[in-house]
């Protein structure tokens, strides 16, 4: 019987030898079918500690690694040159030995033949193989329905000279959701409507196919909205190209909320809504967008905005230097300096934190290796964290990169008085020496060691590919609720941007602006894109991603707590004391007050997200039902309800006002039949209770909460 | 073992050339599934109505608590001794009298293992079931339980007390994040925050208020629908305040909350911290139908001096109060109470932090992080008390038997609540997760 065994074992060795001319390739063959088949991923051998005592490099990342953990560990015992398919690496994937992660290949397949017809031909790594770059095609693709197949065609350069199709050996990662599936493996067919995403992996390369499929097939009249402004031309294309129409243009009092919310973070007076109303001239909606860019709360506004996005916070007994930060900040929105002098401005500042506030940018994190982090996401849109244990498994960033670019800021002294000259090493994990300071991505540069002056010269040079739509990405996402990248700070070689042409042009256009905000939001918010409404009348629902209207945004908690107050208590608007009664202006979150602390759910995470806020956890309903938040204003002596109270002013026109000055529009006729349907039976004293009522409902609508 | 192997895979051989073929491929998968767990048929157990979770946050010593190794070298076995317990065999440490003479109600995992030794990756997996990925949060059993279950209580269905747990609703709507009930468990007049009537205003009010609400939202609500295959995880249902009103017009529900018409001296049997009192409100809670509360406690993070921090609680303490002392009044107290009126059978008890502490005593007098073997308790709802399964190596370095991972203790709650632990959750982007992946049921501790 046992010979039997054997016997076979030796036929199949000889049926392979015979079949397959060259040796196979540890680097390009075998490493690769592991990925594929999930040896190495994160969950399996490939997860940092290794699984069940055998470590493999993620997704063969490292392959000389790989050899050694198959070949030499554990004394050899993983590989059997005489009898290969008693090999542990062969016996446990195909089921013969206990395996923690069950059966994943048959005896036949051709991971099993190639890896027993490697061993059996002595499991050597001559020449190490590696990919310089891996061709797929098509990598952007349109099609109508789910019948028409798209081939796709995979080919690998090595650096030895060779070429192939590595088709059957590449990994083909479809998204979960099941609106992608593979036929005859390399036909995929696209299940759903939308625009999906394939990843083709081979060896270290990985490349993204963007698939879209029609959601109708009617024809798109063409639109005279798409040629007036840069967005508005790729956004119609691409919602033609869909076959998805482009709503119409939301009403002009909800544009100008829109607008003043986004620019000032407050509602338009009713002054404001009456002036604009009242004007028919062309260039209205331009007029309105240069008063807002020009006041002060606009600069008040952006302060916040871009404190937040650079995490701007008041540390322990740090009130001074909060303070010189936030006035450096504010400064720069005040004169329109351009991002790429703010951002050398905090990367090469130096000096007392309390005199000099760009400087505490460097005190935002407690080392190099958090500090690189951070500046990776803020200034480069790119999350380098995963390439600090390993190669990032879905993007360029190798751990070289990773040290190269933490050892850059190893000598900032983080202390109130910040200097860049200190001395300071970072250590790579894996050779345990000091990493070599780099600008990643950049192998070699002229200057044998970089300093951060010489990163921020290639970061905020013309023609670096990652500033400029790093912060334009991030800017969108302040006005359309998404980035074109989603989510704004993970631009991956995988994870494609919805409009790439649009990203592009648009980190163009912000360069020749000099870097500068208020350009960039005036072509913006002149856009019909911005425009459009966010009404959706026949109930269509429809993918966020291709800007078809416009989506409702939650309000930041601190832009809804003044905003709540601005309805209610119209005079004390602006009241600015010198720490402000808005609750914009201290821009320190973790110190904010206790409302703002329920409502800002989210706080501990880094990266709010909007649908956080929209919707309300219980308690922070509790909070707006049973707290003084809104309660106490209600009834402020000096607040709009009682004003109007002892002015005896009829009910009817506070309630019209009051819809006015948080919603800028009149009650609906079935809103105010909701209102007589309450009031009618009830005496004068129990009417403006129930106004009370009415205007706390108001307040805690999604209407009023959200921008749209 | 060369043998076993051979001979399997001869069987295999034969069977290929064989009319049996089939049969005996289907017998090499099965050989296997329990460890993949792709074949194993997972139903329902549902034998709790509900969980109380102590979340040991900061990761408990399993050497000084549940896994004591009084045999090992002097500077592994630590500062305390092992006692005997009310169950002929089983051990636990001298710092649990109390718990000691319950031994019958609970089991102790001593084989749990996970591969994370960071706090926060940690936490994660522990409190989802999950290993954390990049790309995705997933929310955590209690988030999941709140998800899924319809209960007839208007109070929350999951509570966090007191203070709030590291994972939330994760991809769920935040709606199932843990109701946080902060303030001063230990204070005699303790209300929950934003919890009473604002001055003036009644139940008459708020109905206005509502009625009001749901007129403008229906507004709001015929345009907020830009997420399209989100519908149902996502609806906005909670925007109507529902829930928010229902508690305010409950005078059950709100008197859940009041520990001040608890006698002092039940009060002071489960301890007058704020663990013991945590614990005393979880009881209210969930005999009011709230299907899930942890209860957070703090502080285990002891990588220093333990004596002082597992023992004492302060420099003097006789009898100490430190953590261990104050976890064995606290828990014995909720164990009896639940006991005593049957309600632990219905009731599961879940005691665990995100990893043990290593076994070696650093220089400091502590134990720093383990995560590779470490004890979780369980107690009723369906668990087999009175029992120790798995064990730990000789020096409580590696799981010996019955190695148990995160996601099977996950899979294990689940099945007890009722929960199939491979119904698939759907993210906001669409995409389908199975509830807990990985995991399988651990059969002793559940009688199987």
């Amino acid at each position: 019987m046992f010979k039997l065994t054997w016997l076979m074992g030796y036929c199949l060795i000889g049926l392979l030898s015979a079949s397959n001319e060259g040796e196979p390739s540890l680097d390009s063959d075998i490493l690769p079918w592991m990925t594929k088949l999930g040896c190495n991923a994160g969950n399996c051998h490939g997860s940092a500690a290794g699984r069940g005592g055998f470590h493999l490099s993620l997704f063969a990342s490292d392959p000389a690694a790989d050899y050694e953990a198959i070949v030499h560990e554990l004394e050899g015992r993983r590989i059997d040159r005489i009898f290969p398919e008693r090999s542990l690496v062969l016996a446990k994937p195909t089921g013969y030995l206990d395996h923690g992660g069950g059966i994943i290949a048959e005896d036949d397949s051709p991971f099993s033949e190639l890896l027993a017809a490697w061993i059996g031909k002595g499991a050597k790594r001559t020449s190490p193989r590696a990919t310089l770059h891996l061709d797929v095609q098509p990598i952007d693709v349109l099609v109508s329905s789910s019948e028409e197949l798209v081939e796709l065609q995979i080919r690998a350069q090595y650096s030895d000279g060779h070429e192939e199709t590595v088709m059957s050996k590449s990994s083909i990662v479809l998204p979960d959701d099941g609106s992608v599936s593979l036929v005859d493996e390399n036909k995929l067919r696209v299940l759903r409507p939308g625009q999906h995403t394939v990843l083709v992996r081979f060896m270290d390369k990985v490349v993204a196919v963007t698939l879209s499929h029609k959601f109708a097939d009617a024809a798109i009249p063409d639109d005279p909205r798409a040629v007036e402004n840069t967005i508005d031309k790729h956004i119609v294309s691409r919602l033609r190209d869909l076959g998805l129409t482009f709503s119409p243009a939301a009403s002009d009092s909800r544009w100008l909320r829109r607008v003043t919310l986004d620019l000032t973070g407050r509602l338009p007076t009713l002054d404001e809504l009456n002036q604009f109303q009242s004007e028919s001239s062309s260039n209205r909606y331009e007029s309105v967008v240069d008063r807002l860019l020009s006041s002060e709360a606009f600069v008040d506004f952006w302060t916040f905005r871009l404190g937040r996005w650079l995490k701007i916070h008041e540390q322990p007994k740090g009130r001074a230097a909060f303070e010189a930060y936030r006035n450096w900040l504010r400064q720069c929105v005040a004169l329109d300096v351009g991002f790429d002098r703010m951002v050398r401005e905090l990367l090469l500042a130096e000096g007392d934190s309390h005199e000099n506030g760009a400087a505490n940018f460097h005190r935002l994190c407690e080392d190099a290796r958090k500090e690189a982090e951070v500046v990776a996401r803020l200034f480069m849109g790119t999350r380098m964290e995963c390439a600090n244990c390993h190669d990032h498994p879905l993007d360029r960033w190798k751990q070289d990169d990773y040290h190269g670019f933490a050892a850059l800021f190893a000598g900032v002294q983080r202390e109130r008085v910040v200097k860049l000259q200190g001395r300071g090493v970072v250590h790579h994990p894996k050779t345990g020496e000091s990493a070599t300071p780099r600008i990643p991505g950049i192998a070699a540069l002229a200057q044998t060691s970089p300093t951060i002056q010489h990163f921020a010269d290639w970061l905020t040079a013309s023609d670096n590919a990652f500033f400029a739509p790093a912060i334009v990405n991030m800017l969108w996402k302040q006005f359309f609720g998404r980035g074109l990248v989603d989510p704004y700070n993970d631009f991956r070689e995988t994870n494609p941007a919805s409009h790439p042409p649009l990203l592009q042009e648009l980190a163009k256009e912000m360069g020749r602006d000099g870097y500068r905000l208020r350009p960039w939001i005036k072509r913006v918010v002149l856009s019909n894109t911005y425009r459009t409404d966010s009404e959706d009348g026949d109930g269509e629902s429809i993918d966020p991603r291709f800007y078809a209207k416009t989506i409702y945004r939650p309000l930041e908690a601190e832009v809804y707590v003044d905003a709540i107050r601005d309805v209610l208590m119209p005079s004390t608007r602006d009241d600015n004391g010198p720490h402000g009664v808005r609750a914009i202006h201290p821009i320190d979150r973790a110190n904010a007050s206790s409302s703002l602390q329920v409502m800002n759910g989210c706080m501990r995470q880094d990266d709010c997200s909007a649908d956080e806020v929209a919707n309300l956890g219980l308690a922070a309903q509790l909070h707006l039902m049973n707290s003084d938040l809104i309660n106490a204003l209600l009834t402020d002596p000096n607040g709009q309800l009682q004003i109007w109270e002892r002015d005896q002013v009829p009910i009817h026109e506070r309630l019209e006002n009051i819809f006015l000055r948080a919603l800028t529009r009149n009650p609906t006729t079935h809103e105010w039949n909701a209102w007589n349907d309450e009031s009618k039976s009830r005496n004068p004293d129990e009417q403006t209770k129930l106004l009370e009522d009415l205007v706390w409902s108001l307040l805690v609508s999604k209407e009023f909460r959200c921008n749209h | 073992m060369f043998d076993v192997y051979l001979n399997r895979r001869h069987w295999v051989r034969i069977g290929t050339l064989s009319v049996f073929g089939a049969i005996t491929a289907d017998l090499r998968r099965s050989t296997f599934a329990g460890t993949g767990g792709s074949d194993e048929k997972r139903d329902v157990l549902a034998k709790a109505d509900s969980c109380i979770l102590i979340w040991l946050d900061g990761g408990p010593s399993h050497l000084d608590t549940f896994d004591l190794k009084p045999a090992a070298p002097q500077e592994l076995r630590g500062p305390f001794r092992p006692i005997k317990t009310n169950v002929p065999g089983i051990e636990i440490s001298e710092l649990m009298p109390n718990l000691a003479n319950q031994a019958n109600h609970f089991a102790i995992v001593r084989s749990v293992t996970s591969p994370l030794g960071e706090h926060g990756l940690a936490n994660h997996y522990l409190l989802t079931g999950h290993p954390p990925s990049p790309t995705l949060r997933y929310p955590s059993i209690g988030s999941v339980v709140s998800f899924l279950r319809d209960t007839s209580s208007v109070l929350p269905k999951y509570l966090s007390l007191p203070e709030s747990v590291s994972a939330g609703a994760g991809f769920l709507p935040s709606e199932h994040d843990p109701f946080v009930v902060a303030g001063d468990l230990t204070k005699p007049d303790f209300r929950i925050q934003d919890a009473t009537f604002y001055p003036g205003i009644d139940a008459e009010r708020l109905r206005n208020r509502r009625t009001f609400l749901e007129a403008l939202n229906r507004r709001a609500n015929s345009m907020y629908r830009e997420e399209p295959s989100s519908v149902e995880v996502h609806g906005l249902s909670n925007d109507h305040f529902d829930r928010a009103f229902e508690m305010m017009f409950n005078a059950g529900a709100r008197e859940a909350f009041q520990l001040g018409s608890e006698p002092e001296s039940k009060r002071a049997r489960y301890g007058s911290r704020k663990f013991g009192q945590s614990c005393l409100l979880a009881k209210r809670l969930i005999e009011r139908g709230v299907p899930f509360v942890t209860v957070v406690y703090s502080g285990w993070d002891t990588h220093d001096n333990l004596v002082f921090n597992l023992r004492d609680g302060f420099t003097g303490a006789m009898p100490g109060v430190g953590l261990i002392p104050t976890l064995d009044q606290g828990l014995s107290a909720l164990i009896d109470d639940l006991s005593s009126s049957g309600r632990l059978e219905t009731t599961l008890i879940v005691v665990m932090g995100e990893f043990g502490r290593t076994p070696k005593i650093n220089n400091g007098g502590g134990r720093d992080h383990w995560p590779r073997v470490f004890s979780v308790a369980m107690a009723g709802g369906g668990i087999v008390g009175g029992q120790v399964v798995g064990a730990s190596d000789r020096n409580g370095e590696s799981p010996l038997e019955l190695p148990v991972t995160p996601a099977d203790l996950a899979c294990t709650v689940f099945r007890l609540l009722g929960i199939d632990p491979v119904q698939e959750l759907r993210t906001r982007d669409g995409r389908p997760v199975a509830i807990n992946q990985h995991g399988k049921l651990i059969k002793p501790l559940v009688g199987a």
